[in-house]
């Protein structure tokens, strides 16, 4: 374990630097390229070492407890070690600290962060190379990661906040990056309101936490619910023991947790793009594609798998939060699969991978699988990051080609890339002899999430059993589409030739967006291998979607599990999956395997023999693959319904404003006044006898009044 | 008390300072409203900003002697004026931020006029000094009367400024505003008499202490609430704002903005919640459903708007929507967050304003339209309007965020629905501010009049980064200002309780 | 025999004046038109003698076997009337002269109107009060008509003379009913009278005569008429101290002779207080004729002062005065405004010819702006304390519905006294005014300080010394 000041380093630094960017006009471009990447390079270092010097930690705590640091012991012992920097908010009750609280999940976290940010650093120094604005982007990258690293420290719901709008700030700045251009922007905008969708409920989940339990700060509120402390919410309900309370919200009498519970959990929908609120995260592959690799494949999406296993406590203690989780991610997981088979364009199809490959670590967590979960969070981030990298090694050869059905035969061109592609495809499937330790970084971490929901379906975890066949029909689906990305990119002819004034327009329109020109001779077309910046990430995230499994699997899923996570993660006394999962039937081990290998062969048959075929079953325009490809009409849907929707109501108050409240009201009352005021002075004839009338009649009248007040006639 | 009345020094510098302007220019010109030369211009606005900056100072030298810890009125100076209606003056954890806010912007107001404002501006100065002065008296008062004649006062220079340096709808803008509020004031004033003569003083003190019967708290209330509503301004008494705002210069628009909105919220705080605590827990839930409606209709409203001055007003509504909600919440998360929303707006939609000034006083136009890929030719600009605009949207490490977050925690306690209904702005003011952003900021340009355009001026980021620095600031250290806005907090839902 | 001493400590102020009068007249005759200019020194001269006079004799007395019978607050009343009444004709002088109908009849009018005024104000009785009204009222339709050559000027007159005939026929004839049922024609005795309907019907015919004087609706027909058509100096004179003397007589004699039967009369005079609120202010809303204009508000400042009096003796008669001083010294000003407005030597009198005033004569404009804010009743103006001492006594009478019309009026009459604001400060400028006397622009700039200013700070004062006064009234 690193001692205090290196760990403020790793959180602070990046942020410190991103800085620079503000000031790159007046020192240049390359120190503030530098110093951002060498920064987050020494932070992932830092953090790796970390990590594996905290797993060792462990090895020794088993056998030799004399090499126990101290954090690592107030790791493993206490749950964190929290590090205040200073006080934020302090309103009565209401407190909440800058801190650093790192515990085994920040540990993990902070690797992956980290680690990742810094290949994805130094590839964009080859990537972004041509770009005039690059220093910006290398800005942002640190900004995000520094607002990434903020979120795993928090050690206060506030805080987490403040590093979850962060992340949606450097993914909105970063998506939109090519400002000039409408779809980055569109997607950037579309992406923070979509995640300020799921924020609304992190937020009221927050003000729940806070009404029920006094407290936004985790340690009173996990270790109040762990222990279910009686608590006594600020207002109108009576005190109980935390698991059993019931609170009124929106009318309803519900209990507490489980609310909590689906707030939270509807933040976390948005930010790692779950169904019904992934809408922007295919759309945000209109970003720079290294910003694809570290923010919406390998780091931010996975903030909410962070935040369900963050709260592992409250979430062993809800059936129907739990329970949402796992249905969602399900479905997410076999949705995205669906629609990714679907898909032409390289980033879209890797954007639905990720959509779906977080749908599994949903319902992971859901079943009480945090550890798979987090397990698969690790691996994905390296093969993940390594399919990205690996695609917008292809783009850039490309020169900004991102239709696959352009594609083809790339495999000779640019070899490296194509090795690199190939590992993270057998990554990401899967790949893996059972009962062995063979197998790439997937297969340790998708077959231990799908034991688990098997596992935790037989023992009448709700949702188990979807969740568990989702899951198998997903990982066909996954093998399936990512063969034919392979396939459709890399084999069989160049088919850009096909398309070639086409091309070369598309080409010119992205080379000037870029404000650099691009296609100014024919031989910009020919593809080539990326420059060896970018291959050594490459090669880097080769090895760890490789081995990275392997290597860690003991300590988040296997022996070492308790140990490693210490009470990072909570399981409830009931909650056995993970140890359960080594005693399902043998066909369920079997059976990720043979989809895999069945979706292999279907993908060789179709996009490998007989090229053409996928083709065909797209022009034919059958249903199922419109709806497949039309990401089963999401956008279309939405727009209809709830953007036009507002946007009416936008309208019809904007009208409503001037027509009814301001005719009502103002002008309607000043309209009157003048009304009155030109009758009024119409009776000003100027005649002396309408005076005199007037005159005579007001005395009669007053008269009258006295007469009867005076009791008139009596 | 018995010391040298600062805070009375505080409250009429600028006032002095305006009659010295005045006199001076009357004496060296003959008459101080002729067209004068650029350099006479240019003196006035600079006397008026060393006035207004001295006046800064004082009020910072009022603060030093500030005790935060004490929960009751400091610096209080009371004279004898009018029988029971008393010269009292004095400051609380409530009425001294928004006093330094005060003296924080009108010296920004002005030297944001310094290119802006080419006609009349002797008048112009004396009437933002007046203005100040004004201002200044509605927080620092302790009578009631003072308070009123103060509150309402404040409508005259702004009605000037207005009318004499607005746009094109000028005048039924000054109007609307002028009358609007008025109708408002009226109504409390005829409170104000009933509570003088109920209580025989007209001492805020006295009158926090005096029990009024609920029935005639609930009319009193209301009294009181249709001028605070106007100002604050509470849906559907709002839409005063939007023309004001469109039609008022820039520098109008900030104070309008950033100080006048907020007496609305200080004189819920001041006077509604602690005199009439049985009528605010009668009506909290009415308060709570307006301010939601005002938060998600002005929302929506704010995104339709193809102006871009018209935009942030309206989300000035939204946000102000934020203060309601956390006022009626009846608990100190909720009453402190909405004292910080009121300083935190103060400075946001400030900026806002001055942002939108920037590019008005170059193209002469607000319409969102006319803009787009204005980053291709003023990247600090860019730079500056996206951390208002994330600041606006309440993105966490702002000021923004502290505001909204607080008042929403604080009514989740008293109703759910509230909280609810007013996280949901939190998206609009997503949709809406970064449809702006990006109308105006992003994209090509595609406007040939703007091929040519500045960046900000040295004058425009001497205006504008403080706010930017202040906002940032109170982001990371909120505590800054809870700290200050603790004891009065307590003190004023201690005067529910006890009331 | 008469009482010389009880006489002049009673009316000391009218025999002044009448003896001024008089001397005046025998002036007249003997230096024909050399008195002419002269006469408006001499005439100011008798009015803030007049005016010192009160002040000598502020405690007042009894004489005439009750006729006549003065107190503090009536003696507040004259005060002002008359001093005001003095600055009215110092600032008419310039504008005769330029008219070239500068005569010493008008100060003789004045004096003659002012010494109405005074009489009026000394009554306690019907008899004494018919007396002064006609004295007053004959002087005015006289002055009204002054401009003899002008057809405006003489059907004002006419106007005014008509209908004030129809009103003195009707105070006359209220006030034979009141003594026919109660049998007195003294206050204090009418005060002690049984009521009978008889009596109340009488009360109100006579209110009707009174209502008519201070121009409340609805018997303020002629006021925007008159305003409009009579010399602006005289409508600077009507607007003032006949008003001030008018609505305290009215106050007198509601409080001194009925006070008794206050429920009785209170909704009455209520009505038309509400009536002139609001007829005041929005009628003004469409006038363009600055003088027509100022009738209107005139209309609806009546309808203020009516609220005090409708509060009965206890609460209102202290903010009658308040109001009715700030009131009076505000219009003075304003109408020495309207005096200004003068270019290529004739006199304009349409609210645009303000236009661009701010830029043209700042300091006009300003005194003018407070003026009208003042007059508006909005702080931070000293006019605000008038409005403020209405609501008061309103509002502890438990005349809620008042106070409502009154928040309604001002809001309505706010909409134009902007709209003369406006004008002044954001229209474009127009043709500057020809240079004015300096009592015109002494009194404009005098009345915005007085009125605005200095009656904010040291409004203790004023209000001390009217609420004192108005403990001299009889209870």
């Amino acid at each position: 374990m690193l001692p205090d000041f290196l760990i403020l380093f790793i959180v602070l630094a990046p942020g410190i630097v991103a800085l620079s960017g503000l000031i790159h006009k007046q020192i240049g471009d390359a120190p503030v390229m530098i110093l951002t990447t060498g920064t987050v390079l020494l932070a992932g270092a830092l953090s790796l070492y970390q990590l594996f010097a905290y797993a060792a930690g462990i090895h020794g705590a088993e056998g030799h407890a004399e090499e126990v640091g101290h954090a690592v012991e107030a790791v493993a012992t206490n749950g964190a070690h929290i590090i205040t920097l200073m006080p934020w908010i302090d309103v009565g009750a209401f407190h909440a600290n800058w801190a650093i609280r790192i515990d085994t999940l920040s540990i993990v976290m902070m690797a992956v962060i980290t680690g990742v940010s810094g290949l994805v650093h130094l590839y964009s120094w080859g990537y972004m190379s041509e770009d005039p604005h690059r220093s910006r982007f290398f800005a942002y990258l640190s900004l995000f990661t520094f607002a990434m690293l903020s979120l795993v420290v928090a050690d206060n719901f506030i805080q987490l906040f403040f590093g979850w709008e962060g992340v949606g700030l450097a993914s909105y700045l970063l998506i939109g990056f090519w400002y000039t251009k409408k779809a980055p922007n569109d997607a950037s905008i579309k992406a923070f309101v979509t995640n300020r969708v799921g924020d609304f409920g992190l937020a009221l989940g927050i003000m729940a936490v806070f009404f029920v339990f006094g407290s936004v700060e985790f340690e009173p509120v996990l270790t109040a619910i762990r222990e279910n402390a009686v608590v006594t919410p600020l207002a109108f309900a009576s005190a109980a023991p935390a698991q059993e309370l019931a609170i009124d919200f929106l009318g309803q009498h519900v209990y507490a947790l489980e609310l909590i519970g689906i707030l939270l959990f509807i933040g976390a929908m948005g930010k790692s793009a779950q169904f019904f609120l992934h809408v922007w995260l295919p759309d945000a592959m209109e970003g720079p594609t290294p910003v694809s690799a570290l923010i919406h494949a390998a780091t931010m999406v996975t903030a909410g798998v962070y935040l369900v296993c963050l709260m592992s406590p409250l979430y062993e203690h809800t059936l129907y939060a739990a329970g949402m989780i796992t249905i969602i991610g399900a479905v997410t997981c076999l949705y995205a699969a669906t629609v990714g088979m679907a898909q032409n364009d390289i980033k879209r199809v890797i954007a639905y991978s990720t959509c779906s490959q977080l749908g599994y670590m949903f319902f992971a967590a859901g079943v009480g699988a945090y550890e798979a979960a987090m397990f698969h969070l690790f691996t994905h981030a390296f093969f993940k990051a390594l399919l990205f990298l690996g695609a917008g090694s292809v783009i850039h050869g490309m020169h900004h080609e991102q239709d696959m059905r352009r594609m083809g035969g790339l495999a000779k061109y640019m070899p490296l890339t194509y090795a690199a592609m190939m590992i993270g495809t057998i990554a990401i499937i899967g790949l893996g002899i059972p009962h062995t330790l063979i197998g790439f970084s997937g297969f340790f971490s998708k077959d231990a999430i799908l034991e688990s929901a098997f596992a935790a379906g037989e023992h009448q975890v709700m949702f188990g059993q979807v969740a568990f066949w989702f899951g198998i029909i997903a990982a066909l689906l996954t093998s399936f589409y990512s063969w034919r990305l392979i396939y459709m990119t890399f084999h069989g002819p160049m088919a850009s030739a096909e398309h070639h004034d086409d091309h070369a327009d598309h080409a010119h329109a992205a080379a000037d967006d870029h404000g650099h020109d691009h296609a100014h001779a024919d031989h910009a077309h020919e593809p080539h291998e990326s420059p060896a910046i970018m291959l050594v990430p490459l090669g880097v995230l080769s090895l760890g979607a490789m081995f990275a499994g392997f290597y860690f699997h003991d300590w988040f899923v296997g022996d070492a599990e308790s140990a490693f996570w210490g009470s990072s993660i909570y399981s409830a006394v009931d909650n056995h999956v993970l140890h359960d999962r080594h005693s399902v039937p043998e066909w369920v081990i079997l059976a990720p395997l043979v989809v895999t290998v069945a979706g292999f062969l279907i993908a060789t048959f179709t996009y490998f023999f007989n090229r053409g075929f996928g083709k065909r079953i797209a022009d034919s325009g059958g249903p199922l693959h419109s709806l497949f490809a039309n990401k089963w009409y999401f956008d279309e849907i939405y727009n209809a319904t709830l953007i036009k929707g507002s946007a009416m109501l936008g309208n019809l108050f904007w009208k409503a404003d001037k027509k009814v409240i301001d005719r009502l009201g103002p002008d309607g009352v000043t309209s009157l006044t003048r009304w009155s005021a030109r009758r009024l002075s119409a009776m000003h004839t100027g005649y002396l006898y309408h005076y005199a009338f007037v005159i005579i009649g007001a005395a009669l009248v007053f008269g009258a009044v006295m007469w009867l007040r005076a009791g008139g006639a009596n | 008390m018995g010391g040298f009345p600062i805070l009375s020094a505080v409250v009429f510098l600028p006032l002095i300072g305006a009659l010295i302007i005045m006199g001076v220019r009357t004496a060296t010109a003959g008459s101080f409203s002729k067209e004068e030369a650029g350099k006479d211009n240019r003196a006035a606005l600079l006397a008026g900003m060393i006035i207004s900056g001295a006046t800064f100072i004082a009020s910072v030298a009022a603060f030093l002697t500030f005790d935060s810890n004490a929960s009751g009125y400091q610096l209080v100076e009371h004279y004898a004026w009018y029988g029971a209606v008393t010269y009292k003056v004095g400051v609380d954890g409530l009425s001294m931020p928004l006093i330094l806010l005060t003296t924080f912007l009108t010296p920004i107001c002005l030297l944001a006029s310094w290119n802006s404002i080419h006609t009349r501006v002797t008048e112009y100065v004396v009437a933002f000094l007046i203005l100040e002065t004004f201002m200044l008296g509605v927080f620092a008062a302790l009578d009631i009367v003072l308070f009123y004649i103060f509150f309402e006062a404040g409508l005259i220079p702004m009605f000037l400024i207005i009318g004499i340096w607005g746009g094109k709808e000028k005048i039924y803008a000054a109007f609307k505003f002028f009358l609007y509020t008025l109708l408002g004031s009226l109504l409390m004033l005829v409170a104000v008499v009933y509570m003088f003569q109920a209580a025989g003083s007209s001492d805020i003190e006295v009158l926090e202490k005096f029990a009024f019967a609920p029935e005639v708290q609930t009319w009193l209330w209301l009294a009181f609430a249709a001028s605070f509503a106007v100002k604050l301004p509470m849906w559907p008494v709002h839409t005063w704002l939007p023309d004001a705002h469109v039609q008022a210069p820039t520098a109008g628009s900030v104070i309008l903005a950033g100080v006048l909105l907020k007496m609305g919220g200080y004189g819920f705080l001041r006077f509604s919640l602690p005199m009439f605590p049985d009528a605010s827990h009668l009506f909290q839930p009415a308060m709570f459903a307006l301010a939601v409606i005002a938060i998600v209709y002005t929302s929506l409203v704010a995104w339709r708007q193809t102006d871009m001055k018209k935009l942030i007003a309206y989300s000035s509504v939204a946000h102000m929507g934020f203060v309601t909600l956390g006022i009626f919440s009846f608990n100190e998360v909720g009453v402190q967050g909405a004292i910080f929303q009121m300083l935190s707006h103060g400075l946001i939609s400030g900026a806002l304003f001055l942002i939108v000034g920037v590019v008005y006083d170059r193209m002469h136009t607000r319409e969102i339209a006319a803009y787009g890929g204005l980053v291709n030719r003023m990247p600090v600009y860019a730079t500056l309007f996206m951390l208002f605009t994330m600041a606006n949207v309440g993105l966490p490490g702002t000021s923004g965020f502290i505001g909204e977050i607080l008042t929403m925690v604080g009514g989740f306690q008293a109703s759910t629905w509230a909280a609810a209904g007013a996280a949901l702005g939190v998206i609009f003011s997503a949709v809406y501010m970064l449809t702006l952003y990006r109308r105006t900021v992003f994209g090509e340009i595609t406007n040939p009049k703007l091929e040519g355009i500045r960046d900000m001026s040295m004058i425009e980021l001497v205006c504008i980064v403080p706010l930017a620095l202040l906002t940032l600031l109170f982001g990371v250290a909120p505590n800054l200002i809870f700290h200050i806005t603790e004891g009065a907090t307590n003190r004023i839902l201690s005067l529910m309780v006890g009331g | 025999m008469l009482d010389y001493t009880a006489m002049i400590l009673a009316i000391g102020p009218e025999l002044w004046l009448a003896a001024a009068g008089l001397v005046g007249v025998l002036l007249g005759a003997l230096l024909k038109d050399r008195f002419n200019s002269l006469s408006f020194k001499y005439g100011a001269l008798a009015l803030f003698g007049a005016a010192a006079l009160t002040l000598v004799f502020y405690q007042g007395g009894e004489a005439f076997g009750g006729l006549v019978r003065t107190n503090t607050f009536v003696n507040f009343a004259k005060f002002v009337s008359f001093s005001v009444g003095g600055f009215a004709l110092i600032m008419s002088e310039g504008f005769l002269k330029r008219h070239d109908t500068i005569r010493y009849e008008y100060v003789l009018l004045t004096i003659f109107a002012s010494l109405g005024m005074g009489i009026i104000l000394s009554a306690s009785d019907l008899m004494t009060l018919y007396m002064g009204i006609e004295t007053l009222s004959l002087s005015s339709y006289v002055l009204a008509a002054f401009h003899r050559d002008s057809a405006r000027s003489s059907e004002a007159g006419l106007k005014y003379f008509v209908l004030g005939a129809l009103a003195s026929g009707m105070l006359l004839y209220g006030a034979s009913l009141v003594y026919g049922f109660s049998g007195t024609t003294s206050y204090a005795g009418i005060f002690t009278a049984d009521t009978s309907i008889g009596l109340l019907f009488g009360m109100v015919m006579m209110i009707v005569g009174l209502a008519f004087k201070v121009s409340a609706a609805p018997m303020h027909v002629w006021t925007p008429d008159v305003y409009e058509g009579a010399p602006t100096p005289v409508g600077a004179f009507f607007a003032t101290a006949p008003k001030m003397a008018s609505m305290v007589v009215f106050a007198n004699v509601m409080f001194t002779a009925f006070g008794n039967i206050l429920d009785q009369w209170q909704m009455v005079i209520s009505i038309i207080a509400g009536m002139s609120m609001l007829i005041g202010s929005f009628g003004a809303l469409t006038q363009t004729n600055i003088k027509r204009l100022l009738g209107y508000s005139s209309i609806a400042n009546m309808g203020y002062a009516l609220v005090a009096v409708a509060a009965g003796r206890e609460t209102g008669a202290g903010a009658l005065l308040v109001f009715m001083t700030l009131y009076v010294i505000s219009s003075l000003g304003l109408f020495a405004g309207v005096l200004a407005m003068r270019r290529r030597g004739g006199m304009v009198e349409s609210i645009d010819e303000l236009g661009g005033l701010m830029s043209t004569r700042p300091w006009l404009a300003i005194a003018l702006s407070i003026l009208i804010f003042s007059i508006a009743g909005l702080p931070p103006f000293g006019g605000f304390f008038g409005k403020w001492e209405v609501f008061n006594a309103g509002i502890q009478a438990g005349l809620m519905p008042l106070a409502i019309i009154l928040v309604v009026a001002s809001v309505v009459s706010l909409g134009y006294y902007l709209r003369v604001v406006k004008i002044m400060w954001f229209d474009e400028p127009k043709e500057r005014f020809e240079p004015i006397d300096g009592s015109v622009t002494l009194t404009v700039l005098a009345s915005a300080f007085v009125a605005g200013i200095v009656f904010l700070i040291f409004i203790n004062a004023l209000a001390d010394w009217a609420n004192t006064a108005a403990l001299g009234l009889p209870s």
